[in-house]
């Protein structure tokens, strides 16, 4: 075969792995750990680090989901002041806290980031028999900084999480959102969620 | 709840259309896939061109192109041209006996059930109703 018909299965090849990389939950560096070893053990374009001179294909992503840290604490704090009007301060704090060290294989708090800056969130959690309902995996909030909509970064951090989800062996996911956010209710249906056989009811206490 | 029949043929038109916004359609080429007829149909996409959800293109291989944005007119969007969504009241009964304590009551009940199907039509766009229908062929 003429060595340029092998560079081009293996660079076709290396697209297909640059793509699988990006599969949301990795840092860049976590990302291209396959693509590295691909490259080092064929040594189809050279020997050993070639693959430094090689230009990467370009992808649709660039922003990259990842668990939150506590260096992101303040950004998501920020964010959702942004969006919501209220300054949750405390609570994400706190949620932070317990998520991080309290049933982690059961509790997810996920960030997108891009360029160096958090421009989105998600949190959510395995919750079992709660109202009688079996387990399943539930949002508790989504979040996209309204700069960077229309771009994924919603739909990959539900993906993230729903993926987070069935790894631990849930097959449902559950949200509770105002009827009037029209625009996360959109989100959701647009992800196939539907109404689900349980109603919220409330009652002023006051 | 029951959607009037212009409503209905609407949904099914800008369905149709959205789901190739490059491809210009008929009034019978539509109605022929969903048999209905090509007559009503015809006054449902002069109403929703009046909207600026569709386009009528002149000529030969002329018809109808979609031009609004899927992801973002809802059912309620559509329905809204036609028929009034959670007007409340209303029907056979009309508004008898509203004023009581009763009739206040049983308005509450039917002002929640009508904000709930406001707010449900109001969530379903038309690309996430392409999913359901995708979904629904696959069952198929």
């Amino acid at each position: 075969m003429p060595l340029c018909r092998i560079a081009y299965v293996d660079h076709t090849l290396v697209k297909c792995l640059w793509r699988a990389a990006t599969c949301p939950g990795l840092t860049v560096y976590e990302k291209m750990v396959p693509v590295y070893q691909y490259l080092d053990s064929h040594s189809v374009f050279g020997g050993k680090d070639c693959w430094r001179s090689m230009e990467m294909p370009e992808t649709d992503a660039n922003f990259v989901i990842r668990p939150a840290e506590q260096r992101d604490v303040a950004d998501v704090i920020a964010l959702d002041e942004r969006i919501t009007g209220i300054s949750k301060r405390e609570y994400l704090h706190d949620l932070f806290e317990r998520y991080r060290t309290r049933k982690p294989d059961q509790r997810f708090f996920y960030v997108a980031e891009a360029a160096g800056r958090v421009v989105g969130f998600v949190v959510g959690e395995i919750r079992a028999w709660e109202f009688g309902s079996e387990p399943c995996g539930w949002v508790f909030a989504i979040s996209v900084d309204p700069d960077e909509r229309e771009e994924s970064v919603g739909s990959a951090l539900l993906d993230e999480i729903c993926g987070r989800f069935r790894q631990a062996g849930v097959t449902r996911l559950r949200t509770m959102i105002s009827r009037n956010n029209h625009l996360l209710m959109s989100f959701f249906r647009s992800h196939g969620l539907m109404a689900g056989p349980y109603l919220q009811l409330e009652k002023d206490l006051t | 709840m029951k959607l009037q029949t212009a409503s209905r043929l609407a949904i099914y038109a800008v369905l149709e259309l959205s789901a190739d916004p490059e491809r210009q359609l008929s009034a019978a080429e539509i109605g022929d896939k969903f048999d209905i007829s090509t007559h009503h149909l015809s006054k449902v996409l002069h109403t929703l061109g009046r909207a600026g959800l569709v386009r009528s293109v002149r000529g030969a291989g002329g018809g109808y192109v979609f031009c609004g944005n899927a992801k973002r007119t809802t059912l309620l969007n559509v329905i809204e041209l036609f028929e009034t969504v959670g007007g409340g009241g209303g029907g056979d009964g009309g508004n008898a006996g509203a004023a009581t304590a009763e009739g206040a009551a049983l308005e509450t009940v039917l002002r929640e059930i009508d904000e709930l199907t406001r707010a449900t039509l109001n969530s379903v766009t038309l690309s996430t109703l392409h999913m359901l229908a995708a979904g629904a062929e696959k069952d198929n």
